[in-house]
């Protein structure tokens, strides 16, 4: 499907196409580097004043690409139900709770390896909603994928809980293994679902944050042992099925991504900011995979000036765009929160444009430092 | 006694080797060493090596909670013994995760490492308002409170909590930490923090030699 501008009426931007956004991904790229602030990282039931101004400003910048978030199973059900990551009955934590008590996202889906082994090894199955992803619409023209979260480790954690997961490593390294064996065949079989002629999408992205602010969570050796087989099998069955595969992590994961690259990971997002050096990142893997650059939301975004804002977009757009190549998605780092101001995101999403033109018009980057280099941004 | 060696029950804190702790430890108790040596020579001692190698980049969270969770039951066995005249009372500290925010993987972290510097950690769990923590510091007669914080948009309540704590008058006996992804040095001496570690060993090193 050719993509058709004037679907885009109320738009202040040309909208790349389908293949244009894939010859970026691929590093042949001519176009100006594409934006793609996914449905997830804006939520409007958390922010419901904003929706009428962010309708408006999206409306006036769409994405060019679409990613439908994934139909979640819910976290716990009962025997028989066949879209839901527990089927186990009674095994909720939440329900256990006496009164007073609150219980935090370490936690409140945490189950012992005796319920974990009661799962049923196919459950949930991706072919049992209506549909696999929400507010579906028909093709555009555009690049389009499905977004689902939790690859691996995220995963891993939402059923032990983190302290308990990171213990796992050593302590129950043959659980570990098999759950995730379990929940790469379920991952099998949402990539058939994503690649057949129901939606026949582009692309899969996943979530699985394996860092932390200043450091990954864990040894490279544990990613190596653990994590990488179940992400090269993800990535190589995505792949066998014409999938590319975008995959968000927070954090400093400096260490992984070679291991990222190894694998033909396609896009990585978001390289975080005061995490790793952008620039490092950028020269030594810039060519080897497409990074989508994350504006970052700790201080910039929610805390600096719109100045500040249209500099720091200069500052990674010089960084990671390569005229002629691409190789450079740009969004925001993780969710646009509340503390952002209607002028700072105003100015995010007009510079994501309107300097990653000027740069593709004029056939070159320039060379704009940071606002942070030069001053500190906090509230 | 000097001549016990602790180098087997180093390693296996180390290592996070719950059993062979525990065996080592009811075998130096019974076989009289003392119980404040052993904390001294073998468990904190561990402790310290494993700190090192966190500063040194070594070693991630993984090696560190195995650690932790190993001293602790280490730690079990020797308390009924660790009593004597001159032995000081464990420093109370009250930990939460600020309101409006539920993300506690950070604090749980700090509360671990904490406990196994010897202090009582009284965890108020996630989204914990600012009259409840200046509650809980006048039912507890803790001096040291922890906030954590993941989002920006939830950082902002330190401030309110630090208020009430002016306001009920606890200011002058009270240690107020800080931390969290988002949480900077020059935001937290902005707000009159005492002290803001950006991860939890260093934290809890740091909470130590403040007290000691």
């Amino acid at each position: 499907m050719p993509l058709d501008q004037s679907k885009f009426p109320k738009a202040k931007k040309n909208i790349l196409s389908r293949d244009e956004v894939k010859d970026i991904i691929r590093g042949v790229g001519k176009t100006r580097p594409a934006q793609v602030v996914t449905p997830l990282l804006f939520v409007p039931e958390e922010q419901p004043e904003r929706q009428e101004f962010m309708e408006k400003l999206i409306e006036a910048y769409p994405d060019d690409a679409v990613f439908f978030e994934y139909t979640r199973p819910q976290n716990f059900g009962k025997p028989g139900d066949r879209y839901v990551w527990c089927d186990v009955e009674g095994s909720d934590p939440l329900a256990k709770l006496v009164p007073g008590q609150t219980i935090g996202i370490d936690e409140k889906t945490a189950l012992e390896w005796d319920v974990i082994k009661q799962i049923t090894r196919d459950v949930p199955d991706p072919f049992a909603p209506a549909s696999l992803v929400q507010n579906y619409f028909e093709d555009d023209g555009r690049y389009r994928g499905i977004f689902w979260t939790r690859l691996s480790f995220e995963r891993l954690w939402h059923f032990r809980g983190m302290s308990n997961t990171l213990m796992d490593f050593y302590l129950n390294p043959d659980e570990i293994k098999d759950l995730l064996d379990r929940l790469k065949h379920i991952l099998f079989r949402v990539i058939d679902r994503a690649s057949s002629d129901e939606y026949k999408f582009d692309a899969i992205a996943f979530t699985d944050d394996i860092g932390m602010q200043d450091r990954p969570f864990f040894s490279e050796e544990i990613f190596v042992e653990f994590l990488k087989p179940h992400y090269k099998a993800v990535i190589d069955y995505a792949h066998e099925h014409g999938l590319d595969v975008w995959l968000h992590t927070c954090g400093n994961v400096e260490p992984f991504i070679p291991h990222f690259v190894e694998m033909g990971l396609d896009v990585l997002h978001p390289i975080q900011k005061y995490t790793m050096d952008e620039k490092k990142i950028a020269d030594l893997y810039g060519d080897k995979l497409c990074i989508w650059a994350g504006m970052e939301v700790q201080r910039i975004l929610p805390f600096g000036t719109p100045e500040d804002v249209r500099q720091e977009m200069q500052f990674l757009m010089d960084t990671y765009y390569k005229p002629g190549k691409g190789h450079a998605v740009f969004s925001s780092g993780n969710r646009l929160g509340k503390d952002i101001s209607n002028e700072n995101m105003q100015a995010f999403f007009e510079e994501m444009y309107e300097y990653g033109t000027k740069i593709a018009d004029q056939g070159h980057a320039e060379n704009h430092v940071s606002p942070s280099s030069e001053k500190d941004i906090h509230p | 006694m000097d001549q016990v060696d602790f180098n087997e029950l180093i390693v296996s804190v180390t290592k996070g080797k719950v059993k062979d702790v525990e065996r080592i430890c009811s075998e130096m108790v019974n076989n009289g060493v003392s119980a404040f040596l052993i904390l001294d020579n073998g468990l904190l001692a561990a402790m310290q090596i494993v700190a090192q190698r966190w500063k040194d980049g070594t070693v991630f969270v993984p090696e560190v909670l195995i650690a932790a969770r190993a001293l602790n039951v280490g730690l079990a066995i020797l308390e009924p013994h660790l009593v004597s005249s001159d032995t000081k009372p464990k420093v109370k500290v009250i930990l939460g995760t600020v309101k409006d925010d539920l993300h506690d993987i950070g604090k749980n972290i700090v509360s671990l490492m904490l406990k196994s510097h010897g202090f009582e950690c009284i965890d108020l769990g996630v989204d914990v308002a600012p009259s409840k923590f200046v509650e809980m510091l006048k039912s507890t007669g803790a001096n040291v409170v922890c906030m954590s914080a993941l989002l920006t948009t939830s950082m902002i309540h330190f401030k309110e909590v630090i208020e009430a704590i002016n306001v009920a008058g606890l200011r002058d006996h009270v240690l107020i930490c800080v931390g969290g992804a988002p949480v900077t040095s020059s935001f937290a001496q902005q707000i009159g923090a005492d002290i803001f570690e950006p991860d939890a060993v260093t934290f809890a090193e740091h909470l130590e030699r403040r007290l000691a």
